[in-house]
């Protein structure tokens, strides 16, 4: 009996032990650091590195990937149509692969075939919903192209002027100032009307985005600067069509979109002139070159496969992670306190259809909040809450890939920047320090935080 | 144990050498190439034995459309007709083998928007063919203002291709209007023209691409030969993706004619057998009865068992458009076994592309 109670006693030590041991985080240096999108993530550094889809998707799942793709690089044309019809009768281009080259960032020209810039307009004031102010006789964003009966609302005319940088230890950049002009406006543009001129940026990895919860954006925000690291981002708030409710803008440049529904059905709607069950009305309601509702131009299920095909957009593995500059790099990038925006870690919530995206531990670079980027990104047009200094802060991921899968690489809102270096250098407002501290690095740590960039 | 280890070494090394006088015997003996010259040679041959080459002809045919089309205009006979539709079939032939490997400037500089975009658009054609527009290679391309050049899907291969044949496929010579013979003439025009400056990339010059690929790393687009070669095996996949998953999948499944690529000519089923004989060649580093050092070779140097697998199933997919003995707008119809026939070896070859090919690549070529 005493060995019997014995045993119990050292067995109800072992329990006890176990049981105080609470559940601790899995400990950082056990991730795999080239894990951006979590399960979400595709090992591939090509020109289709945007393109693939999530791992495990089901079967009925890749075919609705499959159709968006389809329908995501199909040319539309004028209706009526045997098949794709409903383009325009304004718009800025005929697919969404016209600007989402290999569903990347695309090239700052306008009004060409292969342009990837559109121009956000409106006058001082806002709508029923908050939102920025359309201009009479054009809406809230500039045409620049129509089907062959109709007139685009007109052209707008880029110029450049470069101003040259240079480090303390002699190494010079150039920064390109852009101008944006507009002319043979086929009505006259309102005196104090604003321009917003914006690239298409990047469509992978949205869905993990769109599942980063409200709670943890709002744990990011700093809005008087409490910590007074001079950063104080917030949220936008927008008005969704779709639910009719406002609700925290993840999507746009100006943080202006809630969601990829809303996104991607705005982008059918105002880039293609393509109307459907979220915006029934042709962009030109209220306009001389209306054409009256004759039904939506694409079927309700054709809107929710390309949403399926950008929510199920993998992420491309970060490259490089055990390189030493790289990673020498990546310290900078913390200790200049580019990652007080630029955040690299967040858990995604949870999503029981699709669980390449749900619950992942991603490395996205943002915190999807709006900061002042100071006067020279300024576009002075408010969108939502954001303010005409305000940007919400894009995410880094891909961003080395960017010659792989355009070609030539362009950075920041309307891809001035023609370099990573030209893109840190035009940073401003909230992200002035961090500028400054980059400025002030030897060339050897500038170089190996462009390597960091570069990495992602 | 000592002994015996020995005796096996002594005894592998008689083995190896009876294997090695045995293969010297051969009447050819093939050039021993090691690994690392082979991922170069590829490389290098790929550019020069089937891409350079392929353009170049791809310009030649284009400049005998443009010939074509100009005479058709001039003398629209029938027989100037037939030999106008000859020869855009000529130049489709190798834009589609083109498309065995979508890489460098024909997809960053978006030629193949430029030259195939599908569908047309009736309204914008019929309007423009209404208007008092001059109906220029100029006004197609806007060579004096970009910004006016005119809208994809009043350009390339398809436009021309409704205008050779009509909706029917029953077009007749006598039929062509003024504005009709205009707008053929600059719409070959704009092909030469587009087919002229893709063929230039490739060579010496503002961006020499065959250079980037042959030799990658700084001044390259690809970083290192796995970069490179990889690129090329993913367009591939990708080919057989766009062709198995998209070309002839969207009409089929839902057996709807009206959404066939080239509609007009009934090219469909040569249009897609191409691409894979173009993929084919690119696998095999062969064009024009020239050959050179292949992905073939660099597979078979570590897995001829893979490489026997890819090359039989690249031969049975395109062997299997034969079976198709309609035009593919009936075959959606009427021959569907046999267009699923090739649907499934498609998707094969595809497999093994995509899930043996490109990990090869990953594991063997690591520079």
């Amino acid at each position: 009996m005493k060995k019997l109670s014995v045993v119990c006693c050292l067995l109800l030590i072992v329990f006890t032990g176990v049981l105080c041991r609470k559940a601790q985080p899995f400990p950082e240096e056990s991730f795999d650091t080239r894990l951006s999108g979590g399960a979400a993530t595709v090992f591939l550094s090509n020109s289709k590195a945007f393109g693939s889809e999530i791992p495990g998707l089901t079967g009925y799942d890749a075919f609705m990937h499959e159709l968006g793709d389809l329908l995501f690089n199909q040319t539309f044309v004028s209706a009526p149509a045997p098949q794709f019809g409903g383009l325009g009768p304004i718009y800025n281009n005929v697919s969404c692969v016209s600007c989402h080259h290999n569903d990347g960032k695309g090239t700052p020209t306008m009004g060409l075939i292969t342009s990837s810039l559109l121009t956000k307009i409106s006058i001082p004031g806002t709508d029923i919903h908050g939102g920025a102010l359309s201009i009479p006789g054009f809406g809230s964003q500039f045409q620049d192209k129509a089907t062959s009966t109709k007139k685009a609302e007109g052209k707008i005319t880029i110029s450049y002027t470069e101003e040259p940088f240079s480090f303390a230890d002699g190494e010079k950049a150039s920064l390109r100032r852009p101008t944006y002009t507009p002319n043979n406006t086929y009505l006259p543009l309102p005196a104090g009307a604003m321009l917003s001129v914006r690239l298409a940026p990047p469509v992978f990895g949205l869905g993990l985005l769109e599942l980063i919860p409200e709670s943890t954006l709002l744990s990011y925000a700093d809005e008087t600067d409490a910590n007074g690291d001079g950063i104080s981002g917030r949220p936008n708030y927008v008005y969704n069509p779709h639910s009719r409710q406002r609700e925290i803008g993840r999507f746009g440049l100006k943080g202006n979109n809630p969601n990829i529904l809303v996104q991607v059905a705005g982008a059918f709607h105002q880039d293609m002139g393509i109307t459907n069950y979220v915006f029934p009305e042709e962009s030109s309601f209220g306009q001389i070159q209306y054409d009256p509702y004759d039904g939506t131009d694409i079927a309700d299920s054709t809107l929710d496969a390309v949403v399926f095909y950008i929510r199920s957009l993998a992420v491309p593995a970060r490259r490089n992670v055990t390189d030493p500059v790289a990673l020498r790099g990546e310290q900078l990038f913390n200790q200049l306190n580019c990652s007080g925006c630029h955040i690299p870690t967040a858990y995604t919530g949870v999503d029981v259809r699709l669980p390449a995206i749900s619950n992942q531990r991603i490395h996205a670079y943002t915190d999807l909040l709006l900061h002042d980027m100071g006067p020279g990104l300024a576009d002075g047009r408010p969108d939502y809450l954001a303010d005409g200094n305000e940007w919400r802060t894009p995410p880094l991921w891909g961003i080395g890939l960017f010659a792989k899968t355009n070609g030539t690489p362009f950075y920041l809102h309307d891809g001035r920047a023609r370099t990573l270096m030209e893109a840190i250098l035009w940073h401003g407002g909230e992200a002035e320090r961090s500028k400054t501290a980059f400025t002030k690095l030897s060339k050897d740590d500038r170089d190996a935080l462009i390597k960091f960039l570069s990495s992602l | 144990m000592k002994k015996y280890a020995l005796l096996t070494l002594a005894g592998s090394a008689l083995f190896a050498a009876t294997l090695s006088s045995c293969s010297s015997d051969k009447k050819n003996p093939e050039p021993q190439v090691d690994f690392n010259t082979l991922k170069t040679q590829v490389l290098t041959d790929f550019v020069d034995v089937v891409a350079n080459p392929l353009y170049l002809d791809f310009k030649n045919k284009a400049t005998d459309l443009n010939a074509a089309v100009t005479l058709l205009a001039s003398n629209p006979t029938q027989a100037n007709l037939e030999a106008a539709r000859n020869a855009w079939r000529a130049v489709r032939v190798i834009w589609e083998q083109s498309e065995g490997f979508l890489i460098g400037p024909v997809d960053d500089d978006s030629y193949d928007p430029y030259m195939d975009t599908w569908p047309t658009d009736h309204n914008a054609m019929d309007n423009l063919l209404n208007s008092g527009t001059p109906l220029t290679l100029d006004y197609l391309a806007g060579l004096n203002n970009p910004e006016d050049e005119a809208e994809l899907t009043l350009r390339g291969f398809h436009p021309l291709e409704y205008l050779l044949w009509d909706t029917d496929g029953n077009r007749q010579a006598s039929s062509f209007t003024a504005r009709e013979k205009e707008y053929m003439v600059a719409l070959a025009g704009d092909i030469l023209n587009n087919v002229t400056k893709l063929q230039a990339s490739w060579l010496p010059g503002d961006i020499y691409f065959g250079k980037e690929l042959a030799t990658p790393g700084t001044g390259s687009r690809y970083e290192n030969k796995h970069d490179a070669l990889s690129a090329i095996a993913s367009a591939l996949t990708d080919i057989c993706a766009e062709v198995g998953d998209g070309k002839m999948v969207d009409p089929f499944n839902p057996a709807d004619s009206t959404k066939t690529e080239s509609p007009y000519s009934h090219n469909s089923i040569a249009d897609f057998k191409n691409n894979i004989i173009g993929a084919r060649n690119v696998y095999l580093c062969t064009y024009n009865n020239k050959t050179g050092k292949s992905l073939s070779d660099l597979v078979k140097a570590n897995n001829a068992s893979l490489d026997n697998e890819i090359r039989q199933r690249f031969d049975i997919a395109i062997s299997s458009f034969d079976g198709i003995t309609t035009t593919f707008e009936q075959a959606i119809y009427n021959q569907r076994s046999q267009v699923q026939n090739t649907l499934g070896a498609l998707s094969s070859l595809k497999e093994s592309v995509e899930g043996k090919l490109i990990p090869y690549i990953k594991q063997y070529v690591t520079d």
